[in-house]
């Protein structure tokens, strides 16, 4: 029984308090309605001139590509979604700053999942299905493969109603909205996913885009200094064409005021940005 | 479990086999990556938020993502720095700090050979791997490390002032420039390098630059003040270099910018011909 099934019915029996919840659910539901979701990637990660991120950057469509371009995401990713039956995809996570690899975090506001086609499960789905040892751990009846696939179609939700979904979990199984980022879920569910790890991808959202993602959409975005050194050496040298849009530049605006030379600490930092924007 | 409070973490335990991201400058730092000898489960060693719990990922996925160049591998482990770790030293009690550096940049700030301590810390060099040897990286402190980088970002500065009185070019006093910029991490310093920065730039860039980068890093200051610290700056090195602007640059707002950078400009007082040589 995922974290969201049946979950009013299990608000009325300890350790839940329905009371309490429905103390909670407004501030839960409104931080769930704006929540930025963040996407981390690596720019720069190989030689500039063949850096993935630096053509996204430097030539149009200016889109962080699906999971099927070959050197942006990995084989590892590729085999989970053949096995979860998820197309191609860009992944985001709501206000939390996934893998904690690379050097690079960007902010997409709501207007990302607007007119798009995708899902999202309340946890990291490849965590579940990471083979040969899964680090999320479930109990399930089922703890073949096909019980956790299985497990994670239960789950699934739909871009329209993943706020909603967000907003009820904070309110169910987190005791103040800041434990999404600095604490963990004090209430449990049947399968212990809340349980079993302490691990904030089991609880964190993963959103799933089907399509490209125009990185110039983003709304913030942190890096580390080596990145923000690149940028500048990419602004000094950048073409000065007149009449056109000049993506350093477009894309430099979005640079979080809060480390605008870079950071190491970047994804720390684009979360705390989205905890300041939810004034959490 | 695939988390761990860090206080519970036995720095024994743990080898560093990487920094977070790419070392794509000539210098910097980056984060740790750590594995857990146990079982190979690698993290980055992140301590900003007190008593998180460090997020593992499997070795396989580590693997994964190093091959997509999300962080870079030494070419062989270093232990967790003693400077990070409490008396007892089993307990890391402050933030270890990876600092890289490429033999190109140590050489022009006369910092050859790489460190081997630095503020009371050791410090012990890795090459990275798919990198140049030249390119080699150690792990301390974050504030030894801090401050190592910004006396690399002087030094650079004090063979930029060198260099500038020797007539060298502005190409080679550009990248002097560029490098220290790479490595200046505190406040006064970066000001003071943005300003020799602007000294060699393109005079078409320079405002440019202080729209997108330093009035991002200096909010409250503003373009008069940074022509003014440049102009310091200019009567301090003692003369003006060459400064090659090509002609399709000569705009209306090139021409208000030389007009105004009294630093760079000691172009008001140039010739067309200066003006235009290539």
């Amino acid at each position: 029984m995922p974290v969201l099934t049946d979950l009013e019915d299990r608000l009325l029996h300890p350790p839940f308090d329905a009371a309490e919840y429905r103390a909670r659910l407004p501030a839960a539901q409104a931080a769930a309605e704006n929540i930025h979701v963040l996407h981390v990637t690596a720019a720069f990660a190989r030689s500039p001139e063949w850096s993935v991120f630096l053509s996204i950057l430097g030539a149009p469509p200016h889109e962080i590509p699906t999971s099927d371009h070959p050197d942006y995401c990995s084989d590892e990713t590729r085999r989970a979604e053949a096995l979860l039956g998820y197309p191609p995809s860009v992944y985001f996570y709501a206000g939390r700053a996934h893998p904690e690899f690379g050097n690079l975090a960007l902010a997409f506001d709501a207007g990302v999942q607007v007119g798009r086609i995708g899902s999202v499960t309340p946890f990291d789905s490849g965590g579940i299905v990471w083979q040969p040892d899964p680090h999320i751990q479930v109990r399930l009846a089922d703890d073949s493969m096909q019980g956790r696939v299985d497990y994670c179609h239960q789950s699934l939700l739909s871009l329209e109603e993943w706020r909603d979904g967000l907003g009820r979990v904070l309110a169910a199984y987190f005791d103040q909205l800041q434990d999404y980022w600095t604490g963990r879920p004090v209430r449990f569910d049947p399968e212990g996913l809340f349980e079993l790890n302490d691990d904030w991808r089991c609880w964190t959202f993963e959103i799933r885009l089907a399509e490209p993602q125009p990185i110039l959409d983003c709304v913030a975005w942190c890096a580390d200094e080596a990145v923000m050194h690149e940028l500048f050496r990419l602004h000094a040298g950048e073409a000065v064409v007149p009449g056109q849009p000049r993506p350093v530049h477009q894309f430099l605006r979005q640079r979080l005021d809060s480390e605008p030379g870079g950071t190491p600490f970047y994804c720390r930092a684009m979360e705390t940005w989205v905890r300041e924007q939810l004034g959490i | 479990m695939t988390t761990e409070k860090t206080g519970a973490i036995e720095v024994g335990s743990l080898e560093i086999v990487g920094l977070n991201g790419a070392a794509s400058v000539e210098c910097g730092r980056a984060l740790p990556i750590v594995r857990r000898k146990s079982d190979g489960a690698h993290a980055v060693l992140d301590l900003s938020v007190p008593d998180a719990p460090l997020t593992w990922y499997p070795e396989g996925q580590a693997m994964d993502m190093l091959a997509k160049g999300r962080w870079t591998r030494l070419a062989s482990p270093l232990t967790v720095p003693y400077g990070c770790r409490d008396a007892t030293g089993r307990d890391l009690i402050v933030q270890p700090m990876m600092v890289f550096a490429d033999e190109t940049l140590l050489d022009m700030a006369d910092r050859l050979p790489h460190p081997v301590s630095f503020s009371e810390e050791r410090l012990t060099w890795r090459r990275l791997e798919s990198r140049s040897d030249k390119v080699q990286a150690a792990c301390a402190s974050a504030p030894a490390v801090e401050r190592l980088l910004d006396l690399w970002g002087d030094s650079l500065l004090q063979r930029f002032d060198a260099m500038f009185r020797a007539g060298r070019d502005r190409d080679y006093l550009r990248r002097i420039a560029d490098f220290a910029l790479c490595a200046a991490r505190n406040k006064s310093l970066r000001w003071k390098t943005f300003t020799y920065y602007a000294t060699v730039q393109d005079a078409d860039r320079v405002r440019s630059t202080f729209d997108k980068f330093i009035q991002r890093e200096f909010p409250s200051a503003d373009w008069g003040e940074f022509l003014d610290a440049t102009s310091r700056l200019r009567e301090y090195l003692g003369r003006a270099p060459v400064v090659n602007v090509p002609p399709t640059a000569f705009s209306s707002e090139l021409q208000v910018v030389l007009s105004k950078v009294r630093g760079i400009a000691a172009v008001e007082r140039m010739s067309a011909d200066e003006l235009f040589a290539t």
